[in-house]
């Protein structure tokens, strides 16, 4: 599995999205479920997924799924292109 | 800490007469007339609002009860809470839940911590046995989530590990000083978080008879734990850096593991899941609560 797919897999499982409501281009805006809970079960499931601890002003940080896989690959996680 | 008093039960029999009333069940009340030397007032009797001092004594629902009172209709008078059972640790607590229309209601404000507590230590000879198991584990669920929490600190986490370490040296024998680890559990709890135990327990509590939230907790111990640490390897790191001993942990939750109760509520838990893992308590636990996760569960892949 890449990381793109467990990255997906990982937003429609903390988010609780079908397959048809992810993108890459998905916003925080976009997902009622993005709230402050959903930022720490996010950041949780990313250090469960990736093995990268985000920082708490990381992880309110991010604003979308771009945002996540910047994180990560300057931390180190490389996504296929 | 919190600003709670805890006061020694020799001073609360010696509150004075004029202007204190106690406040509990039908079934404590004998026990206490003989004891207190003020008025003991049985539920589902109120006490008048505006008295100075009242003493409740009982089990989560009715300190729960005396803590939305005094907030709504007597916020001077000087409230101690004594419990009756360990595990809510509802006397420690600035969190008190509310049944309306068969759904619990919890409402958090720091005006519903209780003044004071004490513990009444012929009080923990009277529980029933079920009762002190359920509520040993409803103890160890609060001591143990709290600590994985991710919103827990590392402040909070030393004192989760000292609490655990008491925990595993206590037997699971009833005794006055599980209310103390309840209250202890219940305050550092109180200030972290919980997880998915709760948020299935939470979810399962409206709909199943007999299965109340020390029993539901009681039951989701040991899987859960195990879930968690199969999912998550901060459950091992946390339990190195912090000196808590799995194994040990392991091994005392499986004692307090019930396997009639755990495959009597599993049908339920399939049936809901999709609810339980919405729970805003499942959201926040240490590992990811998928939607495939219950498979888990169903598997009985804690067992192995």
């Amino acid at each position: 599995m890449t990381n793109r797919s467990k990255l997906k897999q990982l937003i429609l499982d903390v988010f609780l999205l079908s397959e048809e409501e992810y993108s890459l281009n998905l916003k925080r805006e976009d997902i009622q479920t993005w709230d402050s809970l959903g930022v720490v079960s996010m950041a949780v499931g990313i250090q469960e997924t990736f093995g990268y601890h985000l920082r708490p002003e990381q992880a309110t940080a991010i604003a979308s799924v771009s945002d996540i896989i910047q994180v990560l690959t300057e931390n180190g996680v490389h996504f296929d292109v | 800490m919190s600003d709670q008093v805890v006061v020694p039960w020799d001073s609360v029999c010696q509150l004075p007469m004029g202007g204190t009333i106690a406040w509990t069940l039908p079934s404590l009340s004998a026990t206490l007339s003989t004891v207190l030397p003020y008025p003991v007032l049985t539920a589902p009797g109120t006490p008048s609002p505006g008295i100075p001092r009242l003493v409740v004594v009982g089990g989560g629902s009715l300190i729960d009860h005396a803590k939305l009172w005094k907030r709504q209709q007597s916020p001077t008078t000087w409230l101690c809470a004594v419990p009756s059972l360990w595990g809510s640790g509802a006397e420690a607590s600035s969190v008190a839940v509310e049944t309306r229309g068969g759904q619990k209601v919890p409402f958090m404000d720091a005006t519903l911590l209780p003044d004071a507590r004490s513990c009444f230590p012929t009080l923990a000879d009277t529980v029933p046995p079920d009762y002190a198991f359920w509520g040993f584990g409803d103890v160890w669920a609060h001591a143990l989530e709290g600590f994985l929490s991710p919103l827990s600190s590392d402040e909070l986490r030393q004192e989760f590990a000292t609490l655990l370490a008491d925990l595993l040296a206590m037997p699971l024998v009833p005794s006055a000083a599980w209310f103390e680890l309840s209250a202890r559990a219940c305050d550092l709890q109180s200030r972290s978080g919980v997880g998915l135990i709760h948020g299935i327990a939470h979810e399962l509590e409206p709909r199943l008879h007999g299965y109340g939230h020390a029993r539901l907790c009681t039951a989701l111990l040991w899987p859960v734990f195990r879930f968690n640490a199969s999912r998550s390897p901060k459950v091992e790191t946390l339990c190195t850096s912090f000196g808590v001993s799995m194994d040990a942990v392991g091994e005392r939750l499986q004692s307090l593991f019930r396997e009639a109760d755990f495959y009597a509520i599993l049908p339920s838990m399939v049936e809901h899941w999709g609810l339980m893992i919405r729970n805003p308590l499942s959201r926040i636990n240490c590992a990811v609560a998928r939607p495939d996760a219950i498979s888990y569960f169903q598997r009985r892949e804690f067992a192995s």
